[in-house]
């Protein structure tokens, strides 16, 4: 589904909890205790429960 | 997250992690050492640091009173954040922010906003972004969703830490 923006175009949260929150998902991603397999399906299940189409 | 067994014997013999507070938690659980996850834990307390700096302490402060309550997190409910000066009677009455006087409008926008996150993050309408972008701007407004975000996962992660050591012992390890 389409939608209109809800904020300005260019606007980015604070550039230090962005760089945070990417750490995370890099760290997270590196983990290698769980099979790359498993792990994307709870990535796209998590997506799917979410709508996020991204 | 697989855990060998070697951390299974660890953590089993952690002790009632529900008694702890969620820094503590973390640090059992991940680890700060080699044999931990010491860089998704650093980089978890990395985000939680940014996250009350990016935002009102206030507001995000009563935004996570408001999840913990939600989600049924005594451990959170009960904690409060350094420095946050929001008053703990306030707190206390978290419950009641519709109607009660004592929250003002952006205390109430960005509660709506947590509320209709954490029910269902997919169906959060134009007007309660809205709301929201009239008291913080544009940047506010992205810097307060990450900063809920890094809070929000925080409590979720740490409910199921509680279930899985504390309350009904370590799967897999016959204790519990």
């Amino acid at each position: 589904m389409e939608r209109e923006r809800r904020v300005a175009a260019g606007t980015t949260a604070d550039p230090t909890l962005r760089r945070a929150l990417g750490a995370i998902a890099a760290s997270t991603v590196r983990l290698a205790t769980v099979d790359p397999v498993t792990t994307e399906i709870v990535r796209m299940r998590c997506a799917k429960h979410h709508d996020c189409g991204t | 997250m697989a855990i060998g067994d070697d951390e299974r014997r660890t953590i089993s013999h952690m002790g009632a992690l529900g008694t702890m507070p969620t820094e503590a938690v973390l640090d059992r659980v991940l680890g700060t050492g080699a044999a931990g996850h010491r860089d998704v834990h650093a980089d978890m307390t990395a985000a939680h640091a940014a996250a009350w700096a990016a935002t009102s302490p206030r507001l995000l402060e009563l935004c996570r009173v408001r999840i913990a309550t939600m989600l049924g997190c005594t451990a959170e409910a009960s904690a409060r954040a350094a420095d946050s000066g929001v008053p703990a009677e306030l707190l206390e009455a978290i419950a009641a922010w519709p109607t009660d006087p004592r929250f003002d409008a952006a205390d109430r926008a960005c509660l709506a906003f947590t509320e209709h996150y954490v029910i269902d993050v997919a169906s959060v309408d134009d007007a309660t972004v809205a709301a929201v972008r009239d008291h913080l701007g544009d940047d506010g407004v992205q810097s307060f969703v990450s900063a809920l975000l890094v809070v929000e996962q925080r409590i979720r992660l740490r409910l199921m830490w509680d279930r899985l050591f504390a309350t009904t012992g370590v799967p897999g390890s016959g204790e519990g």
